[in-house]
């Protein structure tokens, strides 16, 4: 039941937040748009579904755990860091 | 989704990466390093060496400009990878070949003949990492653009992108968003760095300079007020606004933007239980990243809460070497350097 009810309601919140990218968004920020701006800038489950994985901080965070574990390294090198822009 | 995170959001490549070690970079720490020892260090040499096989050896022996995923041995011997973050299938077909190449390969070429030193093989092995300030305020920072008009699809602007950051605070600045007196009607006025260095460092769209100057800001103010309290809980607002504009070769930007806040400072536990800042306004956009090809203006929203727990969050602030320079005090010895 409990998982049910969890399932509606991620639905739900899906449902809005595709609407409110769809809209126009709001003119002004006031106590009355507060929220839906909030909710426009807040990061959904599937925009930040790549911080399930673990990503080490630079190439030498990541030679130390590959060499340990006999791994190559998936490296991502971007300007600023790559999980900081998207 | 056309996140430039869409390689990395999608399932097969978050199962296809339980074989790698996932790791994220950033060019700068490189382009840092000028003592003949630090190229000599192991991390510096492997990594050059294997990025001087991708496309970007131009650029790598200029400034250290290079960017993309690869796929690495530990012994530094470049498999796969190509600079496509947005192209999932050439991302996991990189990663196949690469995953292909490494099983192929003897472990005496691909893993190095001794493990590297945790310390002596760095290239700064006297060098602590950033840490936050013991007591003070984490923030992460999420920006975005919401216009839905003028910018085109695959603008850093566009709402399917954004940015985030994290911003630091020391026990002291953070304090300062706390009228003296905790009770309700009680205002204080946010000044001086903390609101300064806010509005130079982070209230901002990203590229075309990464800073306001102080003489930038054409307007800056915000108010904190004591709305209510329950118990410990104290529950604030903060209302203000920051106008900035630059117009010359390092920096061309302008943003007019409203801030509006809720806060709630626990004072038994003497910390913010609840963070929420926005600021919401006008943005000018370049015109190369218009639909018109002429420039524009458009609505853009900073979030500042709460750093989350997840372990991708346990990341300094990108502009952390400027916090001197905005006279924010969270900057450590050392981390200015980095």
């Amino acid at each position: 039941m409990k998982t049910h009810l969890c399932v509606v309601l991620l639905g739900v919140a899906i449902r809005v937040n595709l609407a409110l990218s769809a809209a126009p968004p709001p003119e002004k920020l006031t106590p009355a748009t507060f929220e839906e701006i909030k909710t426009r800038l807040t990061l959904t489950g599937d925009e930040l579904a790549w911080q399930k994985v673990h990503w080490r901080d630079g190439f030498f965070e990541g030679l130390l755990e590959a060499q340990a574990a006999d791994k190559p390294l998936f490296y991502w090198i971007y300007e600023g860091d790559p999980r900081g822009y998207c | 989704m056309k996140s430039r995170r869409f390689v990395c959001n999608d399932p097969r490549v978050r199962q296809l990466l339980e074989q790698f070690i996932p790791t994220a970079d950033n060019p700068q720490q490189y382009r840092l390093v000028k003592s003949t020892r630090a190229e000599q260090a192991l991390e510096y040499r492997l990594l050059y060496h294997a990025l001087m096989q991708t496309g970007f050896r131009r650029g790598l022996e200029d400034s250290w400009h290079v960017q993309g995923m690869y796929v690495i041995t530990p012994s530094g011997k470049l498999l796969a990878g190509g600079n496509r973050p947005m192209n999932v299938e050439s991302a996991l077909a990189d990663m196949r070949k690469g995953l292909e190449a490494y099983a192929a390969m003897p472990r005496a070429e691909r893993l190095l003949a001794r493990a590297p030193h945790s310390r002596t093989d760095r290239m700064f092995p006297d060098r602590q990492p950033p840490r936050p300030p013991d007591g003070g305020l984490v923030l992460r920072s999420t920006a975005r653009g919401l216009d839905v008009e003028f910018v085109h699809e695959q603008s850093d602007l566009a709402p399917d992108f954004y940015h985030i950051d994290r911003l630091w605070y020391t026990r002291e600045e953070a304090m300062q968003f706390l009228p003296s007196v905790l009770r309700p009607g009680a205002t204080t006025q946010v000044t001086g760095p903390v609101l300064d260095g806010l509005a130079q460092l982070y209230l901002m769209a990203q590229g075309a300079g990464s800073h306001f100057e102080i003489e930038h800001l054409k307007e800056r103010q915000l108010g904190s007020e004591v709305i209510a309290t329950n118990g410990h809980a104290v529950s604030l607002r903060l209302t203000g606004r920051v106008v900035s504009e630059a117009d010359n070769d390092v920096i061309r930007k302008k943003y007019r933007a409203d801030l509006l806040g809720y806060l709630t400072y626990n004072t038994a536990e003497q910390r913010f239980t609840r963070f929420d800042l926005l600021a919401y306004g006008k943005h000018n956009v370049p015109a190369s990243q218009t639909k018109s090809g002429t420039p524009a203006s458009m609505p853009l929203g900073i979030l500042f809460t709460l750093n989350p727990t997840n372990v991708n969050d346990r990341q300094p602030p990108r502009k952390l070497a400027l916090y001197r320079w905005v006279k924010l005090k969270a900057a450590q010895p050392g981390a200015a350097e980095q």
